[in-house]
């Protein structure tokens, strides 16, 4: 689909735009993995994400168990967000029907959050008028309770879109069983749904046993100073995101994130001939970064599968260092990618997680202003990968970007 | 305190900065209101912000008497934040020996969130340092955050927090038995990390559901964009603050060179000197008016606040917040839109002390490069002629997200 075919506008609370709904944000995005618990391990003991609830995808697909293996997935946040990483069972993944496309198996979804719940019908319409591949029908989540539509890129990955995800409170408690919603379809076009908070009062006032709701799994010991609070870990993440792919045809994979998203490119790069995007949804310089295919073996990535690396931003450059070296402790392996790969983020190191996936680990992110113009790579810190200076100087827009809200732990 | 004289720097998290703290947003702020019904109804039942706890302040004021009828304070929330609006009761504050500053009585306080305790606990000694004073600090009982207060150049009380108590579906904050009412001081060193604490109490048998204190949601009539809420629309941010201040120079100097801001523009309005900062990527967070102004504009001439902003979903709500806020007897005001570079289309609902909110849903987003958009292609504000619909400009619906449903 062509920006050019775009030839009428839709109406977005009083905004005419280019589609019937504005990307504000990559909210979540989800692994299948092989080992649920070494996942976790990683994820929620080394990494730090919170765990805030559990579905047993094995038991509701009513699959045949016979070893008993593990088939919850897992739910995790960053900030308030019910959830920001999903881990999903590969093997229950796999035994849904459908195409199975190489390089995707590992690859649960990506989530982009809209606005309101009328972004996500009139998206679903709009997108599937535009023949976009519909890979789950839309609903509500019974775990975040968003409501949400999911079709396909060029390569067969998994967007989603969704509105409305249950924010997780001081307390760690994300919705008990009893309230969760349980298949509620979309509301047709022009439809409406009912709040959400009042149903969950009525509940809570009527004895609901919200403790019930407490995933949270032990708390490592609370060693290390993150800024003047004990944590288990030298570090705290504080934001999601980008994702990089690597992109069997970069410019249909630009075509599906610029026109069927709405997401805005910022800049190409080109390293070593290979031809590389990078869009974006708010002010981050980029959400998501498209690479050619052929870029996967000549980095040394994980050859069964074309996502490159899912971000996590760490508090500051010194937290940065200082997990490096945690990471290393433990036993993670870690890799360091050319700088030019990551234009918008200085330092940054990938830590492996046990199924070989990079998880990029950064602290800063170029903004973008309206006039959509990034720093000139001349303009850019140089980036020298075997020498990380104690200390940096501040740029313009050091610690900037959608701010982490609440206590570190 | 002049910019050139910041030639120390401070290590922030591995980086070197002007001060030991980075202010990352404006994360609440308040008025001492007059009567609580009064104020209630207006900022909960028609703004629609939660209420998320309450605090007896006759007892943290230490006053007493038959003529305080309304002794409570009130903490109100717009997304996850503990709280990101508060209502203080006047009457408590007169009796108080707290100091009286002309045009602050009914002002509180404004909040700047850091990243860490660290940025509290250094940017405390620093600002002594700079000769100013900290005239409150410690844990605050209703939120946890841990803070600071020290006054700007027109004694404005600015606190710096670390650490706010998020709310979540629930709407359940802390119940009062988890929470130290005696007045917790700032910490020498570290502390632990607040959530073990928090399941371990849970786990004991703490009850989350003595922590809600939400008022009656209201009747579920208006389809905003596909939800049903009890009016046409819903607040998303809090911010910017503006304020007439005696002198727009100094003034500036302390929220660039102190709280660390940036400015993003000055405007000469009707040869008035206007300064605009920001903490982030929007365009302005605090903006700064000379006080001769004030009576320009027709506003309230008994404080210095010219008005508190409120963030809106999307223009169509805007549109419809003015209707019906004025359909329940709320009075509408509008003001030049050159005072308001960065935000298009807007308007003030008064309170029923006199304060002004600015409604707005577009605020533009500044990069890198510090860059604001040249006025001349801004769009171009007819107050007398709002459109039905606008065309996207491409910051629209930018910034940072409000992430949970809308109700």
């Amino acid at each position: 689909m062509a920006t050019a075919t775009l030839n009428r506008t839709y109406d977005v609370g009083g905004v005419q735009l280019e589609r019937p709904f504005r990307v504000l944000r990559l909210g979540h995005f989800g692994f299948n993995v092989t080992d649920q618990e070494k996942a976790l391990e990683f994820y929620s003991d080394l990494l730090g994400l919170p765990m805030t609830d559990t579905r047993d995808f094995g038991r509701m697909m009513n699959l045949p168990n016979p070893t008993g293996r593990d088939g919850n997935g897992y739910f995790l946040r960053v900030g308030a967000d019910h959830h920001s990483v999903v881990l999903f069972p590969h093997w229950t993944q796999m035994a849904r029907p459908g195409d199975k496309h190489p390089g995707t198996e590992w690859i649960s979804h990506m989530a982009w959050q809209v606005g309101t719940l009328r972004e996500v019908t009139e998206g679903k319409r709009w997108l599937i008028e535009r023949q976009t591949r519909v890979a789950r029908p839309g609903g509500r989540d019974a775990r975040g309770a968003n409501w949400n539509f999911t079709v396909t890129d060029a390569d067969f990955i998994s967007n989603e879109i969704y509105y409305g995800m249950d924010q997780i409170g001081w307390d760690g408690i994300s919705k008990p069983i009893e309230i969760c919603p349980d298949g509620d379809p979309l509301p047709e076009i022009d439809g409406v749904a009912e709040p959400d908070f009042p149903a969950a009062k009525a509940a809570i006032e009527g004895g609901l046993d919200l403790c019930k709701g407490l995933h949270q799994r032990p708390f490592g010991e609370p060693k290390y100073d993150v800024g003047g609070v004990k944590l288990a870990r030298p570090f705290r993440i504080v934001r999601n995101g980008p994702i990089r792919i690597f992109a069997r045809d970069v410019a249909a994979a630009t075509a599906f994130y610029r026109d069927a998203m709405g997401l805005t490119v910022t800049e190409t790069v080109n390293w070593q001939g290979h031809e590389c995007v990078f869009l974006r949804a708010n002010t981050e310089h980029h959400t998501i970064a498209l690479y050619p295919l052929a870029l996967r073996e000549e980095l040394g990535m994980r050859k069964d599968s074309i996502c490159m690396a899912y971000g996590m931003q760490v508090g500051t450059y010194r937290q940065l260092k200082d997990a490096v070296s945690f990471l290393k402790e433990k036993g993670v392996t870690i890799k360091y990618l050319p700088p030019e790969l990551s234009p918008g983020i200085d330092y940054s190191a990938y830590a492996i997680d046990p199924d070989g996936h990079a998880v990029h680990l950064y602290y800063y992110m170029e903004q973008i202003g309206w006039d959509g113009r990034p720093r000139p790579a001349s303009e850019r810190r140089k980036i020298d990968n075997s020498n990380w200076p104690e200390t940096l100087d501040a740029l313009s827009d050091t610690y900037r970007g959608g701010a982490f809200q609440g206590p570190l732990g | 305190m002049a910019a050139a004289e910041l030639n120390e720097t401070y290590t922030v998290g591995g980086i070197r900065m002007a001060r030991p703290f980075r202010a990352l947003r404006l994360g609440h702020f308040g008025f001492n209101y007059m009567d609580a019904a009064a104020s209630l109804r207006f900022y909960a039942d028609l703004l629609g912000l939660s209420i998320s706890d309450e605090e007896d302040f006759a007892h943290v004021l230490g006053v007493e008497g038959p003529d305080i009828v309304d002794r409570m304070g009130y903490f109100l929330r717009i997304g996850p934040d503990h709280h990101n609006f508060v209502l203080f009761p006047y009457h408590c504050f007169v009796k108080s020996p707290r100091p009286k500053v002309k045009g602050l009585e009914t002002l509180s306080h404004m909040a700047w969130q850091v990243g860490t305790l660290r940025e509290v606990l250094e940017g405390r000694r620093w600002i002594r340092e700079q000769q100013l004073p900290v005239i409150r600090q410690g844990r605050d009982a209703c939120g946890s955050n841990y803070q600071f207060y020290f006054p700007d150049p027109d004694r404005m009380p600015n606190e710096l927090y670390y650490g706010m108590d998020q709310i979540g579906w629930d709407g359940a904050s802390k119940p009062f038995t988890m929470v130290d009412f005696s007045g917790v001081p700032l910490p020498d060193g570290s502390i632990g990390g607040d959530f073990p604490d928090v399941v371990a109490a849970l786990r004991r048998g703490v009850d989350p559901r003595d922590g809600l204190h939400v008022r009656e949601f209201g009747e579920p009539q208006y389809d905003v964009s596909g939800v049903m809420l009890p009016r046409p629309f819903r607040v998303l941010r809090g911010g910017p603050v503006r304020l007439f201040v005696n002198d727009v120079t100094a003034a500036t100097a302390f929220y660039r060179d102190v709280i660390g801001l940036s400015l993003t523009e000055t405007v000469a309005w009707n040869g008035h000197e206007c300064a605009f900062l920001r903490a982030n990527t929007e365009h302005h967070t605090v903006a700064l008016y000379p006080i001769a102004l004030r009576s320009t504009l027709g506003l309230d001439d008994d404080n210095i606040c010219m008005s508190y902003g409120m963030q809106l979903g999307d223009y169509a709500q805007l549109r419809d917040a003015v209707t019906f806020l004025q359909g329940n007897g709320v009075t509408i005001k509008y003001l030049p839109p050159e005072l308001f570079p960065g935000i298009d289309y807007s308007a003030f609902a008064i309170d029923p002390d006199g304060h002004a909110i600015q409604l707005y849903y577009y605020m533009e987003q500044i990069g890198w490069d510090g860059r604001p958009r040249p006025a001349h292609l801004r769009r171009k504000v007819d107050n007398a002629r709002w459109p039905d619909a606008l065309d996207a400009m491409e910051d629209t619906f930018l910034g940072q997200v409000f992430q949970g449903p809308l109700g």
